[in-house]
């Protein structure tokens, strides 16, 4: 298992749109993907889970993957984060 | 007393463009009840639910090739909300539970959807609106009820709400209207209806409540008007009114054959726009700019949301695409729009709107000034101030102004120094103060359509009321005329840029009474610049003048219609 703590970087935070982004990578990996905000974990591969979490610009995450491909996982999913999911 | 109302009109933002007559179908999203029931067999709840999920993700992934940007990202968002493995794995345990598969997915989906309702970010809770669209479709398929793709030719479909989704199936569907009590003209359901060709009516307030299945119903998406039961006079109106755009426009554009010697008054015709498609249609259609750029659109949309920088791209483009022609941006407006959280007023239109609540809230005034005047370097954009009664609100705004352009300064920002700022004139006190006003201001724009309700007292969406409702009153047409001769030896220009000034007899009288300059519907460009080839200015001055005097609207419509047809011979055809 790896955590990673990201900070939330685009304008309107994690919406529909960048958790569709996350969704759609994190599935792509076999490893458990979960977010947490606060304390409260989200399932990285579920975007209701996600988009409740109403993560706003600013907001502290850990991205946390457990399984075989959890180091190439982590790499990418914080990468889109930091990045400000290729919005502004 | 209902039956004996013939018509009945209803008035909302006008969302995608267009008329249909045909026959309402309603449906209502908060009459959707579940009930709390048992199940007879848990397989086959399970069954249903895999089902209708494999139907709509099949319906959805039909659609996606259609779309394209951020309403493609949309759907795949739904797709991936259907096939999301928690929500899944909580109806399967409710479901084990015993309950139906209708229940089982609502009150999974309510637990989300209730923490994103609560969000302070009004963009969690906006998203949770549009989620309810695919709970409602995912509902509407386990029960097995008819859906809107079901919907007849002639069909004007009347709900509270309606996904980009269902707005999509519609559009395959001929001579369909929309008609919704919520939303703004920005969300991604009008945004597709307008690409769609689609006509659409936004915040069209307790229509639901006083309509029928079945019953007849005009909606024009020009003027956002909905009519209700039409009398057959109205229904040929509105039949003529897509004709009109066609063929005998032509005819009128073209100009009268002998026009040599007649003195023309240059009447600049401007365009209206919400967005930099309208802009696009202004430029195309050979209009003198924008003389009014709303930004109630751009100010509510999720992805411009209160940015500065993006705002201020937006209008640097729109400069762009006008230029040398001026760009007048309207601050934003507040009123009528349903979708600000915390405004709860009891009278809207009486109440905290235009210039007012800029004034209160003056750090959006600021930074909508900080984003005006970083795009004002061209020289070609101006400021119109809406909804303004006295002097001292005029004074403060334009104090705001100088404060945003010292910050610039400061921030080494090159900006226009001199850009000139505008008032609408949209009540009768301004109207009748206007003097007053013309030492602060360095333009003047009338709203016809406020300064009618105000001046006549006349809400034009009241059942009973409506047909009191006219801008030809002659005393809408007095304060019109008060402006220009208070306005004129400023040398202030006076421009008009309600509804009056798209419909011909209205341009016409504007014409008559002095206007410089009518900001009308983006495709009503081209027949205003013909109707003007067929003028004589000395003759429209004189039937101005004799209007003034006229006893009521019904003489000024008719006076008009019989001064049209006389002088533009081809226009005649419609007001027979």
């Amino acid at each position: 298992m790896i955590e990673k703590e990201v900070i939330v970087t685009n304008t309107l935070g994690i919406h529909a749109r960048p958790a569709t982004k996350f969704v759609k990578i994190a599935s792509r990996y076999n490893c458990k993907v979960t977010v947490i905000k606060d304390g409260i974990e989200a399932d990285g591969k579920s975007i209701m889970s996600l988009l409740i979490l109403t993560a706003t610009k600013g907001s502290r995450l850990i991205i946390r993957c457990e399984g075989p491909d959890e180091k190439k996982a982590i790499k990418e999913l914080t990468k889109l984060v930091e990045e400000g999911f290729g919005e502004e | 007393m209902k039956s004996k109302i013939e018509k009945r009109i209803f008035q909302g933002l006008p969302a995608s463009k267009g008329i249909v007559i045909g026959k309402v179908k309603k449906f209502d999203l908060k009459s959707f009840k579940i009930e709390e029931k048992k199940a007879k067999s848990k397989r086959e709840e399970l069954l249903k639910f895999d089902k209708a999920k494999e139907r709509i993700i099949r319906e959805l992934e039909s659609v996606l090739e259609h779309f394209k940007g951020s309403y493609r990202r949309i759907i795949e968002s739904e797709i991936l909300i259907i096939n999301d493995p928690v929500i899944e794995d909580e109806v399967k345990r409710e479901i084990e539970k015993g309950y139906t598969a209708e229940f089982a997915f609502i009150s999974s989906m309510k637990k989300f959807l209730s923490r994103m309702e609560e969000s302070e970010d009004s963009l969690f809770r906006e998203r949770a609106r549009e989620i309810n669209h695919l709970v409602r479709k995912v509902l509407e398929v386990l029960q097995g009820k008819p859906s809107l793709i079901d919907v007849e030719e002639g069909t004007v479909v009347v709900s509270d709400d309606i996904s980009p989704i269902d707005v999509f199936s519609l559009s395959k569907v001929k001579n369909v209207g929309i008609i919704i009590e919520y939303g703004g003209v920005a969300s991604h359901s009008a945004i597709v209806a307008k690409s769609l060709k689609v006509p659409m009516i936004c915040a069209v307030r307790n229509i639901l409540e006083n309509v029928e299945d079945g019953i007849e119903i005009i909606i024009d998406g020009w003027s956002g008007k909905v009519i209700i039961s039409p009398s057959e006079e109205t229904k040929k109106e509105y039949e003529r009114k897509p004709v009109l755009y066609s063929d005998t426009i032509q005819r009128i554009i073209k100009g009268p054959q002998k026009t040599k010697g007649k003195e023309r008054k240059r009447v600049s015709i401007m365009g209206n726009a919400a967005g930099l498609e309208e802009i696009e249609e202004i430029v195309k259609n050979k209009g003198f700019g924008v003389g009014l750029f709303r930004t109630e659109l751009l100010m509510w949309d999720p992805a411009i949301w209160h940015n500065e920088d993006r705002l201020a791209e937006i209008f640097e483009k729109g400069s762009k695409m006008v230029f040398p022609d001026p760009l007048i941006i309207r601050l934003i407006d507040v009123a009528g729009e349903p979708s600000i959280p915390g405004f709860e007023e009891k009278n809207p239109f009486l109440g905290l709107r235009g210039i007012r609540f800029l004034l209160f809230e003056r750090e959006i005034m600021k930074m909508m000034y900080r984003a005006i005047l970083k795009a004002s370097n061209l020289g070609n954009i101006r400021i119109l101030f809406p909804m303004v009664t006295t002097l001292k609100e005029v004074e403060e705004a334009k104090s705001i102004l100088e404060k945003a352009k010292k910050e610039l300064t400061r921030e080494d920002v090159p900006f226009d120094n001199y850009i000139p700022v505008g008032m609408m004139v949209e009540t009768p006190a301004s109207a009748l103060m206007i003097k007053e006003f013309t030492s602060a201001v360095d333009f003047f724009s009338i709203g016809t359509n406020d300064l009618t309700q105000y001046t006549l007292a006349v809400d034009r969406s009241h059942p009973f009321l409506a047909p009191l409702y006219s801008e030809f009153h002659p005393s809408v047409l007095n304060l019109i005329h008060h402006v220009v001769k208070g306005a004129h030896p400023y040398r202030k220009k006076v421009s008009v840029c309600g509804e009056m000034a798209s419909d011909p007899l209205g341009a016409v009288i504007l014409m008559g009474l002095g206007v410089d300059e009518l900001s009308v519907h983006p495709d009503a460009i081209p027949l205003l610049y013909g109707i003007f080839q067929w003028l004589e200015y000395k003759k429209v001055k004189e039937f101005a003048k004799n209007i003034l005097e006229m006893p009521d609207a019904r003489t000024v419509k008719e006076k008009t219609i019989e001064f049209i047809k006389k002088n533009i011979p081809p226009l005649a055809v419609f007001y027979e």
